[in-house]
């Protein structure tokens, strides 16, 4: 330490040393006597400090034990614990900690006078709202899913909730409100069931998309009822799927076949679409929509050039229904092609037969977008 | 759940749907029941909101129970505002017009038992039977008679009341479609 100073002091000329023992000396000694001389704003500032940190612990802590925050804290207490166990005492002690939660954020709303006049919006206080969601959220919720009951309960149950204050008088004891609060809490009531009952046609919305899933595809904008949203665009039909399933089932049965024997499957064209509907179509996920999705295809003029459709024959925006539609060429590869690309994975038994006429490669293009109307057939 | 799709518009109309029946409702019961304005407003917006609250319950339930190829009608309707082309398509407006004719009858009838039952509610017959206690026998005849009288009334209120609210519905509904073909 010292041999490093005295290298430091080396550097410099000897007449300048003390000059720089001074320089040393002012820069250790002027910082302090900058903190003596703020000493009293340091101290305020401590103080204020300590203000804000009683103000936190105030808020947080309550000083009596009967308060909305003693049953906040015993919820994270019981969080904290079931942490440490396992199994059914875990969830045991979680449900413990939810029955001292819900309670202790209802008592909170009411108790501080801030939050109080935060969560109240012309003259109704939302407070009900919050605790019938967290018990919506304590009864139906699962870590998987939020099922739609929990939606459509929680305006049921926080009417259930904001009611009962009405019924209290002071004493407490119980008491019939008033006509003109009864007649306030009537309608309360019924709006929040008009609500559920909204909440509830979004979620029937959902169960019929859930059957017929095109039609989220489809153009909604007529719609008196509906709204997209979600962009159409990105939807893709169930005909997509189906399409792209028919270009495998069509590589799969030409693919490396020989010639002759493509065009012995393309005289029967017709047939193998049959073919293909009943395979492919039964093959989908099972829903109600599947009945009116119908593949259907013709040979091209040209050597040879396949168009697959998928027709959707069900409700739609327009009256003719659309159809979604892939073109695929079947082409003659050589044998002498077969032999300078040797990448390409067909086994050597099947090849040889076959090397006066060559075998078919499929490939496809990709799905057209929707197209108004039925397909036209005309070869 | 994907909730690509809401029925925001529904809720919008049907938003707008009962702030117009409880108007005009409103003004009808001021006139004809001699409630004062307050009253009048709240009646008609618990008795409106009682017989929407119904009428959905139904149509969950009916839905769920049409044949399918109804149901398909609903969806492509619910969806495209038209009908799907398919063997019941013919049946689709006369099955409307008994439906809308259920819905008016259905409801006006719902809306003379709630207001019983708001009366029920609100102590409001117990205060009436406390002044007709009173009276003597012969006037109490007379009296019945007057009561008669009135409930009948409050029935030509609340139909007179439908009336109003569901014809300006309709003309709203016509110039809606009327909007849409142009």
């Amino acid at each position: 330490m010292l041999n490093s100073f005295s290298q430091f002091i080396s550097l410099f000329p000897p007449a300048l040393i003390p000059l720089v023992l001074l320089a040393i000396a002012l820069l250790f000694i002027a910082p302090l006597g900058l903190f003596a001389f703020n000493f009293l704003a340091i101290k305020t500032l401590y103080e204020e400090l300590r203000k804000i940190f009683q103000d936190i612990f105030q808020l947080i802590l309550s000083n009596k034990w009967d308060s909305a925050k003693t049953l906040i804290w015993l919820s994270v207490f019981s969080w904290a614990m079931s942490l440490l166990t396992e199994s059914f005492i875990q969830i045991f002690i979680a449900f413990c900690g939810w029955l001292f939660l819900i309670p202790g954020i209802h008592w909170l709303m009411y108790e501080e006078k801030k939050i109080k006049d935060f969560l109240t919006i012309e003259k109704v206080l939302i407070a009900p709202w919050i605790t019938g969601a967290l018990i919506c959220f304590f009864l139906f919720a699962t870590p998987e899913n939020l099922p739609g009951i929990m939606v459509v309960t929680w305006p049921i149950i926080s009417a259930i909730i904001a009611a009962p204050p009405k019924f209290i008088k002071p004493g407490p004891t119980y008491k019939v409100p008033d006509p003109p609060v009864r007649q306030d809490l009537i309608i309360m009531v019924l709006f929040n069931l008009l609500l559920s009952c909204w909440l509830q046609l979004s979620y029937s919305t959902q169960v019929w998309l859930a059957e017929y899933p095109s039609l989220r595809a489809d153009d909604l904008t007529n719609s008196s009822f509906v709204v997209q949203t979600q962009s159409s665009e990105t939807v893709h039909s169930q005909g997509y799927d189906i399409l792209v399933q028919a270009e495998a089932a069509l590589t799969e049965s030409l693919q490396g076949q020989s010639w002759s024997q493509v065009e012995r499957w393309l005289v029967n064209f017709d047939d193998r679409i049959r073919e293909f509907n009943r395979q492919i179509i039964q093959r989908l996920p099972a829903k109600a929509e599947n009945a009116y999705w119908q593949i259907e295809g013709r040979v091209l003029a040209g050597e040879y050039n396949v168009q697959l459709f998928a027709v959707w024959k069900g409700p739609s925006s327009n009256n003719a229904g659309y159809h979604l539609a892939k073109t695929c060429q079947i082409s003659q590869v050589m044998p002498v092609d077969i032999k300078t690309a040797p990448q390409t994975p067909s086994p050597v038994g099947s090849v040889a037969p076959n090397t006066q006429v060559g075998t078919a490669n499929v490939s496809c293009g990709a799905v057209t977008k929707a197209i108004k109307g039925q397909p036209d057939m005309a070869k | 759940m994907n909730f690509g799709v809401l029925p925001l518009r529904a809720i919008a109309f049907q938003g707008l749907f009962l702030l117009i029946a409880i108007a005009l409702e409103a003004i009808v019961y001021f006139r004809q029941l001699g409630f004062d304005y307050k009253t009048s407003v709240r009646y008609a917006a618990s008795v409106n909101l009682f017989s929407t609250f119904i009428g959905w319950l139904l149509f969950f339930n009916l839905q769920a129970l049409l044949p399918q190829p109804l149901k398909e009608q609903l969806i492509s309707y619910f969806f495209f505002e038209r009908f799907f082309i398919n063997p019941w398509a013919p049946s689709i407006a006369p099955l409307l017009a008994l439906s809308g004719l259920i819905v008016f009858i259905g409801i006006f009838l719902l809306e003379v038992k709630s207001l019983d039952l708001l009366d029920l509610l609100l102590g409001k017959i117990k205060t009436e039977d406390a002044v007709l206690s009173k009276e003597d026998f012969r006037t109490s005849r007379l009296r019945q008679q007057g009561i008669i009288f009135k409930s009948n009334s409050r029935a030509y209120a609340v139909l007179v009341a439908n009336a109003y609210s569901f014809s300006a519905i309709l003309i709203l509904l016509i110039i809606r479609s009327v909007e849409k073909l142009r």
